[in-house]
């Protein structure tokens, strides 16, 4: 690429309209004011280029795609509380919470177990190619009590659940 | 060898991908506040940032597979990992609407790869059926012959001009969406645009 605050030869301009289109404003940020200091200097070749980019830019504007709709809308509003809460949860239980978290999980070690085999499996399961956009928990955003009330208030005894699971 | 535009939305890939250069690290991110507010479980902010994003990821999958139905279930998946991400988003790193949009590329990547040869795109339902007012029959048609010399383009070629033409992405951003270097991009752009050019050779003077 070339640098920022170089000369801008002609190849450079007219490789940028082939690329970005006849809108110099849409071209990469750290090249513009050389393009433009260079279609002062080149008007008419200037202008060629940027209209024969701008003929094709005006040609793709012509393919609209429709607005969605007010169902697509329901199914990611509905859900949308439910899986914060539940991120909210996670993310506080693989850090601990900070001070709070931790004394809870020393005191009740055995509280956060159902939790934390219960809550990562619904909704949806990631797809291999969009592990890539999940980063780890930042404990710092988290609020340990206000989200710690929560964990507790969902908490049923393993036993109850051993018992589920054997049928009883 | 050129390398890909480092990001934020890498970094947990394993793959060994830097930190981002402080000339790409975007903390004036536009959607920083509504995430912070989700992430605090604000109804308010939730329906604000699905009423800024779903248009615009409903659009780019759109564009991307060429399938509406697919591009609704994209779109929708897409925001629920936002739900899931805002809480324990790092601000600073990477803006939230590159995340986002990589996000989409990456199901729309994964839909791809799973389709089998023959799977057609409906391209009629692909395109805005009530003409804008400023706009009468003949523009749908040419948007239709758009739609279809698009679905002709290699993938990533593809990928390119829509996030830079109609998503209007930066470079930067872009880049990153698609995991390339800033090189790799134009170079991207400029077959895709040449293709485009001579596939509608009787539209563009």
């Amino acid at each position: 690429m070339t640098a920022g605050r170089a000369p801008l030869e002609a190849g450079r301009f007219r490789a940028l309209a082939e690329a970005y289109g006849g809108d110099i404003s849409r071209w990469p940020e750290a090249e513009r004011a050389s393009a433009e200091a260079w279609l002062a200097r080149n008007p008419r070749e200037g202008a060629a280029e940027l209209e024969a980019a701008r003929a094709l830019d005006d040609l793709l504007e012509t393919w609209r795609t429709p607005e969605p709709a007010e169902a697509l809308r329901n199914r990611v509003l509905i859900p949308a509380p439910a899986q914060v809460r539940q991120a909210r949860r996670r993310a506080f239980v693989l850090t601990l919470g900070g001070g709070a978290g931790l004394a809870a999980a020393c005191l009740a070690g055995i509280l956060v177990a159902p939790v934390l085999l219960s809550t990562p499996t619904a909704g949806p399961a990631p797809s291999p190619s969009s592990q890539i956009e999940e980063t780890a928990p930042s404990a710092a955003l988290i609020p340990s009590d206000e989200v710690l009330a929560e964990v507790l208030a969902d908490w049923e005894p393993p036993l109850a659940d051993a018992e589920a699971d054997i049928g009883v | 060898m050129l390398r890909p535009v480092t990001d934020a939305l890498s970094l947990a890939s394993g793959a060994g991908v830097a930190r981002p250069a402080a000339s790409s690290a975007r903390p004036d991110d536009p959607d920083a506040d509504l995430v912070r507010r989700i992430g605090k479980g604000d109804d308010l902010a939730i329906r604000a940032l699905t009423a800024r994003k779903l248009p615009r990821l409903t659009a780019l999958a759109a564009r991307i597979l060429g399938d509406p139905a697919e591009a609704e279930d994209v779109a929708q998946e897409s925001l629920i990992r936002a739900w899931r991400q805002a809480p324990v988003w790092r601000f600073g790193e990477a803006r939230f609407d590159t995340w986002l949009h990589r996000v989409a590329v990456n199901l729309c990547r994964d839909r791809l790869r799973r389709r089998r040869p023959g799977d057609a795109a409906d391209l009629d339902a692909l395109v805005d059926p009530g003409p804008a007012p400023d706009r009468g029959l003949e523009a749908r048609d040419v948007g239709d012959r758009v739609a279809a010399a698009m679905a002709t383009l290699p993938p990533r070629q593809r990928e390119a001009l829509v996030l830079c033409h109609y998503q209007d992405l930066g470079n930067i951003e872009a880049a990153q969406v698609l995991g390339v270097s800033i090189e790799a991009l134009e170079s991207l752009l400029s077959r895709g645009r040449r293709a485009l050019r001579a596939a509608l050779s009787d539209l563009v003077p």
